[in-house]
């Protein structure tokens, strides 16, 4: 059986209803708009290094904006196989940090057992001596969950961006304990923020890097059951696949 | 600039116009539409290297847009000052023949939204997917992660409510101008 028609097309619907209707759909921001407003934009995501280079891989191809001949999808294209390949292409630069975790790890046993009881929902926690150890700046003001309850939305969702940026970076810079320590910061500030599938897909990464391969597997497995249609499914496919 | 941020910059000047329409019909006070369409595309620049076309990018989009208009109802009922009483929206149903098109629009408008405000969320949502973004029932099935007869039996609710009220506004808009006559 097919759609019904639409109002807005159906002769029978009344000539108010359509009226309202057509209105709505006429809904549109003040003309240029959306130029106006792009300096403010660029100045906000400027702060926010979504994409960071791993070892041996490259940027994304520059997308000229005189390049018109290449289409938006054609653009995505490239900047998603250039992450693609900084999840996947960075096996070795992982085997790396996760070698150089393992030796780590012999000298601190507490963080050991607590990495292995992760749940696959869960991000799992590290100690307050680990993050004293592994993360000694003292954490953002907008870090801790006090401060994130009293943030506006606005600054909340910049706060969690913030996070998922400081998180990336200790990932790429080989520091992957204290990624940890910033990713479960993170879990407690914003545990239901709007960008918990980049932190739980992140949070896979992170784990791996620990030397936590089970954990992170787990938690692969569990956010491809939970989002199976997710753009980020495909890539944990990949990585436990690759496991 | 980075290549990231020349994607972002396109995707942001070809579709800006489109959420901001969309997050105003899914409920966005125009007021405050410009910062939360800010708001959608800070999301969209963080989650674009995730995207692999398996989806349009409009669609993808489409679901940032729901994800923030659904996170701003939800943290703000009192920033929503829609009417929602039957004296409220009976107040926006003064019609005057001298007034301008434009004004006439907006007031439409504001009629619209305010059934729209009257109608539970599930069903507004079916509602403004089918009837003003004109998505199929199996694309907004598959959107909202319901069955497609669940999309049709609320579409129906909905469809009674704002039909229902339309008419009682007009109803309510032709007795002065009677009266005048």
């Amino acid at each position: 059986m097919g759609d019904p028609e639409r109002l807005l097309k159906s002769g029978a619907a009344d000539r108010e209803v359509r009226e309202l209707l057509q209105s709505m759909r006429e809904l549109a921001p003040a003309p240029r708009m959306g130029v106006a407003s792009w300096g403010a934009m660029a100045a906000k995501v400027a702060t926010l290094p979504t994409v960071v280079p791993a070892p041996g891989s490259a940027l994304p191809v520059p997308v000229s904006s005189a390049s018109a001949g290449i289409s938006h999808a054609l653009a995505l294209k490239l900047v998603a196989a250039a992450l693609a390949s900084t999840f996947l292409g960075a096996g070795a630069y992982w085997y790396h940090v996760v070698q150089r975790v393992h030796a780590s790890a012999a000298n601190a046993p507490a963080s050991a057992p607590v990495a292995a009881q992760v749940a696959p929902a869960a991000i799992s926690q590290v100690t307050p001596a680990d993050e004293d150890a592994t993360n000694p700046a003292p954490a953002p003001s907008s870090a801790g969950p006090g401060a994130a309850n009293s943030a506006t939305r606005g600054s909340r969702l910049d706060a969690e961006a913030s996070m998922l940026a400081k998180v990336r970076s200790q990932l790429h810079a080989g520091d992957p304990h204290a990624a940890l320590a910033t990713l479960n910061q993170m879990q407690s500030a914003f545990p239901n923020g709007q960008l918990t599938q980049e932190r739980d897909v992140l949070a896979v990464e992170v784990l791996a890097a620990n030397g936590n391969t089970a954990a992170a597997k787990r938690k692969a497995n569990a956010f491809i059951a939970a989002h199976p249609s997710s753009p980020h499914s495909a890539k944990l496919e990949r990585f436990v696949e690759s496991r | 600039m980075s290549g990231l941020q020349h994607t972002f910059r396109e995707v942001y000047l070809t579709h800006f116009d489109f959420v901001w329409g969309a997050l105003r019909r899914l409920g966005v006070r125009e007021q405050d539409a410009q910062d939360v369409t800010q708001k959608v595309f800070i999301v969209v620049y963080m989650k674009l290297p995730a995207f692999e076309n398996r989806s349009s990018l409009r669609t993808w989009l489409y679901r940032v847009c729901l994800n923030a208009a659904s996170d701003y109802r939800r943290s703000a009922p009192i920033r929503r000052e829609v009417a929602t009483e039957p004296t409220e929206l009976d107040s926006l149903s003064g019609f005057r023949e001298d007034v301008h098109e434009d004004g006439e629009s907006r007031r439409r408008v504001a009629v619209a939204e305010t059934i729209l405000s009257k109608l539970p969320e599930a069903q507004r949502l079916v509602f403004v997917l089918f009837e003003l973004e004109e998505m199929s029932g199996t694309e907004i099935a598959e959107l909202l992660g319901i069955s497609v007869g669940t999309v049709r039996s609320r579409l129906r609710l909905a469809r009674d409510v704002f039909t229902r009220e339309a008419k009682r506004v007009s109803a309510q808009n032709e007795a002065p101008r009677k009266q005048a006559l």
